[in-house]
């Protein structure tokens, strides 16, 4: 009962917060790849920006915004699902 | 009438007489963290001030006898790979992440505040292109537009500023527009306009000091999340270029001797905790201490 009535109104905030924090995942892991050198994306922008490979800096901008937006779409869409009263 | 009340009638009449930036200020000393802050980042910035004066060694005299040397009563905070003093290089880099943090947020407010008052004063079309334009930048997380950007510029801590600061410049701008938004319907601007005022005196003298609190607190805050953001740059060596100190790069310099020379990482490491957590207290104090609601 309280997996299913209570959890579903706890989710809205937690749903919120888990959109932006992975925004700010994605941001961190440039410097945890950095660190422990694992081939990831934030490596990859790195290592092009000091090859001064610019086209490899933008799209890795490119693709991280899209993901961003697509995680925001994505939680947008999980607000409607958990509680269907926002559906205006 | 008893005594009491009599006498309690002008304590509250010189509390409405008191003015706003005074009782903020009252309001800000009470509370014990944001005072706290107030102090570190008050030390911080008299050391980084008069390090020269200071300081006994050159942070960036190098030494080949002093080569990763533990603490000591010669050099406090121990000595790095190139045998240089640690105090000195963390005083040091305080000056460069100080800086980088009210540099960047100066560029962010010069630029996102005059946008912000413009979009959100004179709304229409000029307010949807600089919307979208903030929209675009705020979809990009901070810190891969931050390193695209001092990608671009080039490697320097004065690009690195300048990358910092107009990646916080939207948050400025969606800040200011909002505040005007629901400022500007206010009866003072109102009044100010029937009295014949051109609109770019209503926006600078009646609109803006209205405004001015939430920029505050959202400066201050902006300089903590800044100064990470210049240590993650000098780390990856977009920032401060070596020899040159500063917390970002003496963090990647010490994570190779992570094992052997943890005082490397420990002090620069400490002092970014410690400015950050500072300017997040004094801002949360601010934000109270600002806040009308509460008197």
């Amino acid at each position: 009962m309280i997996l299913k009535h209570a959890m579903r109104n706890a989710l809205t905030p937690v749903i919120t917060l888990g959109a932006l924090e992975l925004g700010t995942l994605l941001s961190g892991a440039v410097l945890t790849e950095q660190i422990f050198s694992i081939p990831g994306f934030g490596k990859l922008i790195v290592d092009a920006v000091f090859n001064r490979d610019y086209a490899v800096v933008q799209g890795v901008v490119l693709t991280t915004a899209t993901i961003y937006i697509t995680l925001n779409l994505v939680a947008d869409i999980a607000y409607i699902l958990v509680n269907p009263r926002l559906r205006a | 009438m008893t005594d009491a009340t009599l006498t309690a009638i002008p304590a509250a009449v010189s509390d409405e007489l008191e003015s706003p930036s005074r009782r903020a200020l009252r309001r800000l000393f009470q509370r014990k963290g944001a005072v706290a802050g107030l102090v570190v980042i008050a030390t911080f910035a008299l050391l980084a001030l008069f390090a020269p004066l200071i300081l006994p060694y050159d942070p960036i005299a190098t030494s080949w006898s002093l080569v990763r040397k533990p603490p000591s009563a010669l050099h406090w905070f121990g000595t790095d790979e190139l045998g240089r003093d640690i105090l000195s290089r963390v005083v040091y880099g305080a000056r460069a992440s100080l800086m980088a943090g009210a540099i960047s947020v100066g560029i962010a407010l010069g630029i996102g505040v005059p946008l912000g008052l413009l979009s959100g004063y004179r709304g229409g079309f000029i307010d949807a292109l600089i919307s979208r334009m903030t929209d675009a930048m705020l979809a990009c997380p901070f810190l891969i537009l931050a390193i695209a950007l001092a990608a671009f510029l080039g490697p320097s801590l004065g690009n690195a500023m300048i990358a910092i600061g107009i990646t916080t410049t939207p948050i400025f701008v969606r800040l200011t527009r909002g505040q005007v938004m629901s400022v500007k319907v206010e009866d003072y601007v109102e009044a100010a306009r029937a009295m014949g005022n051109p609109r770019w005196r209503i926006a600078l003298f009646h609109i803006l000091p209205n405004i001015m609190p939430a920029l505050l607190v959202q400066a201050t805050l902006s300089i903590a999340a800044a100064i990470i953001a210049e240590a993650a740059l000098s780390f990856l060596g977009l920032g401060q270029q070596p020899p040159a100190p500063s917390w970002g790069s003496m963090l990647n310099a010490a994570q190779r001797f992570l094992t052997n020379a943890p005082w490397m990482a420990i002090w620069p490491g400490l002092a970014i905790f410690l400015v950050v957590l500072s300017f997040n207290l004094v801002g949360d104090g601010l934000r109270d201490a600002l806040d009308p609601r509460e008197r």
